[in-house]
């Protein structure tokens, strides 16, 4: 898990900048040529306005200097010897002269010149050449003159000439009219300018493959132009389109521009696209020359390329920085989300081991839990076998008991015609015997008789062992009830010569179950009948002390050693058991005895002194409960 | 005494020994003597006889000593008429006892083995 996380940790942000960098440069790319294409025309339309600027500018200060060199020529027409009609005197000279230089200042001006109304040359100033040579000369054909009159009364720029003495670029002559006081036109004040000369201080008119202008007369002849040969040629004659190579578009700008307006347009000439922009030189409210402002468009082209190249760099590290930056901020996000990530999986990972840990607490505990219940319903289990066992046993006891029960009822059974028919054989009841056989029958009886006791003793024992022997309580004398039990004991008393007393002077009632008391007192008696001698003596008594009846039995027999006395109680005890067996007896007698006593809630015991005799004591409650 | 006047007693006992040992015990009383050998052929009797006294032994075979008493115990008239007196025995508990002294107003045991007195002794304290 951890690995596969680290490098998905590292995998994301890595395609994270890749697609960063890959989005960016590709709506770059995009968007490129739409912006390059609108940043083109927006820097082409700069260059034009520059360019239309620049245009009117140059033709706003040749239009300026034109005018200069007019109001120069106006100074000298309206001077006052000049006015006069004085082409010749020395005030007129040295005001040619004076304007000659100030001229001079202004452009390169070949001299300045006076003629009369009949353009016949009166004066010139002109320190290169004689101006003999040239005053008296007749100037009314030259075309410039021609222009100069049907411009009257205003002045004249006029358009190119050509002159033997130059002949290799176009002229341009001004003239300004002298009038007289009266009005009257008198003459010229005039100068010329070599058109080359002349428009060269305001730029290149000679470099055709860099930014360069042409300038135009009012006949559309070429006064300036980088191509030599064109000058004074007209600008829309087969001979100069050949050369130049301008289109129909181009011819259309030049005759727009020489009607007056302004204009500017790429167009396509012999040397290329180029930016050409057209503007009226307005001299004195006229459009005297055309100046064509031209750009090869290839150089404009090349600038708007630097420019967009470095438009274009500055975009790239723009765009380089920002898809940096993000990416950086991609990087620590992801940084900071792997941390997040980490301690996130860390506690997580905390929690699922804690998760674990309850889960196994509890599968433990469940473990336990069923554990617990499986020992639970084992120990059902255990319950129920023991509860079976115990019913088992309980039954297996009930069995024995009835068993025993049974046993002792079956053999009760055949003792019944015995004593029954016995006792009436003994008393004579069917017929009378011998005496011979009347104390064989004797033996036979009394040994049935003492069957009949051990059965009982037997029975007797077995219930009160099981606490199921029944008393029923009632109201009882203690002096009848001993009475009853010598009554009852007197044959076997009278058979050993023992004599019974009641020492008993006065009755004591108690509540108590009598047959089972007698019980007692019989089986005391007939004790002590046992153990004494021929001819002893068993006296009865009871007496009433601290609630209850204590009865005793007291013989003059052989009694018991000390030792053996708290035995005697007990089950199956008999203190000789040579006597037992000389006697007869279960040896349950005395247990039996204790039982009853017992369950009277009384107490039974014996004061004994051996060979002197016994005293047998049983005390009964005498409002007698059984518990 | 006349034969007529004289009271009867039935005697109730599975075993033949002790019901003939009764009847030869009771010859020279006063009482006249019937004896039946089982709970069916008591209950039979006493359905059509009147007997001023029944000696019943508890432990028989089929209908017990106890079960006569129970069903003589459903018959109002049988219970009035007769003075019930069991033979005892060792075949019945102490609760048995006591749910026949419910039973019964006057009820008697006499132990087993028994002697001819011990069995005159009881039935005189009720015939005579």
């Amino acid at each position: 898990m951890p690995i596969v996380e680290r490098k998905v940790g590292l995998l994301l942000p890595v395609i994270f900048i890749i697609l960063i960098f890959a989005s960016t440069f590709s709506i770059y790319f995009y968007f490129r040529d739409l912006t390059e294409e609108s940043i083109r025309s927006s820097l082409l339309e700069q260059y034009e306005q520059m360019q239309i600027a620049s245009a009117t500018t140059l033709s706003k200060s040749i239009a300026a200097d034109l005018d200069l060199l007019m109001t120069k020529l106006e100074v000298l027409a309206e001077s006052g010897p000049v006015q006069s009609g004085d082409f010749v005197g020395d005030e007129t000279n040295s005001l040619m002269k004076r304007i000659f230089e100030e001229s001079n200042t202004i452009a390169r001006i070949e001299g300045v010149g006076l003629s009369n109304s009949h353009n016949i040359v009166m004066n010139v100033y002109q320190p290169e050449i004689d101006k003999n040579i040239l005053i008296g000369r007749n100037m009314s054909l030259q075309p410039y003159v021609i222009e100069a009159k049907s411009n009257l009364p205003n002045p004249t720029f006029s358009n190119g000439y050509e002159t033997i003495v130059n002949e290799e670029g176009q002229r341009m002559a001004l003239l300004y009219p002298i009038h007289n006081s009266q009005g009257t036109h008198i003459g010229w004040s005039r100068t010329a300018v070599d058109a080359s000369r002349f428009f060269e201080r305001y730029g290149n008119i000679h470099e055709i493959e860099s930014e360069h202008f042409i300038i135009l007369d009012r006949n559309a002849n070429i006064l300036v132009s980088p191509l030599t040969g064109l000058e004074g040629k007209n600008f829309f004659e087969n001979d100069s389109q050949t050369q130049l190579g301008y289109d129909e578009e181009t011819e259309a700008l030049f005759r727009n521009v020489l009607g007056g307006d302004t204009g500017t347009s790429i167009v396509q000439s012999s040397y290329g696209e180029e930016l050409t922009t057209g503007y009226p030189i307005v001299i004195r409210g006229e459009p005297g020359y055309f100046i064509f402002l031209v750009t090869p468009a290839s150089s404009i082209y090349a600038e708007i390329e630097q420019t967009l190249f470095a438009q274009k760099t500055q975009t790239i590290i723009l765009l380089s920085i920002s898809a940096s930056a993000i990416s950086v901020l991609v990087i620590i996000l992801t940084r900071m989300n792997s941390i997040l990530r980490r301690k996130i999986g860390e506690r997580t990972s905390e929690l699922e081991s804690a998760s674990t840990k309850l889960e196994s607490l509890n599968q433990e505990l469940d473990l336990k839990n069923q554990q617990l219940m499986t020992s639970n319903s084992e120990l059902g289990e255990k319950e129920l076998a023991l509860r079976n066992a115990m019913s088992k046993v309980l039954e297996i006891g009930k069995e024995k008991e009835e068993f025993s029960t049974m046993i002792t009822h079956e053999l009760k059974t055949p003792l019944v015609p015995i004593i029954g028919y016995g006792d009436m054989l003994l008393k004579g009841k069917v017929g009378e015997l011998s005496i011979s056989q009347k104390q064989k029958l004797q033996i036979m009886y009394s040994n049935a008789e003492r069957l009949v006791h051990l059965i009982q003793d037997i029975l007797d024992a077995k219930k009160l062992e099981l606490g199921e022997m029944h008393f029923d309580m009632r109201q009882a004398s203690a002096k009848q009830m001993i009475e009853e039990s010598i009554n009852s004991l007197k044959p076997q008393a009278d058979r050993k010569g023992i004599h019974l007393l009641n020492l008993l002077d006065r009755d004591l009632s108690l509540v108590c179950d009598p047959d089972r008391t007698l019980q007692v007192l019989n089986n005391l008696v007939y004790n002590g009948i046992k153990f004494s001698p021929d001819n002893g003596r068993i006296e009865l008594n009871a007496r009433s002390s601290d609630g209850s009846i204590v009865f005793t039995i007291k013989d003059n027999g052989v009694g018991i050693p000390q030792e053996k006395q708290s035995r005697l109680f007990t089950k199956f005890y008999q203190v000789d058991t040579s006597l037992t067996r000389k006697s007869g007896g279960t040896g349950l007698g005395l247990v039996i005895c204790r039982g009853i006593v017992e369950a009277h809630k009384g107490k039974i015991w014996v004061e004994s002194e051996e060979g002197k005799g016994s005293i047998f004591s049983f005390s009964i409650p005498v409002n007698g409960k059984i518990g | 005494m006349g034969r007529l006047a004289s009271k009867r007693i039935l005697v109730v006992d599975d075993n033949k020994e002790i019901t003939d040992m009764v009847q030869s015990m009771l010859e020279s009383s006063p009482y006249s003597c019937v004896a039946v050998n089982s709970g069916s052929e008591c209950l039979n009797l006493l359905k059509t006889q009147e007997f001023d006294l029944v000696l019943l032994d508890m432990a028989m075979p089929e209908i017990s000593g106890l079960d006569v008493l129970s069903r003589l115990a459903e018959d109002d008239q049988v219970r009035s008429r007769n003075i019930v007196l069991f033979t005892a025995s060792a075949m019945y508990t102490d609760s048995d006892l006591k749910k026949i002294k419910g039973w019964y107003g006057a009820i008697e045991r006499v132990k087993k083995p028994f002697t001819e007195a011990e069995l005159l002794a009881v039935i005189d304290k009720y015939l005579k």
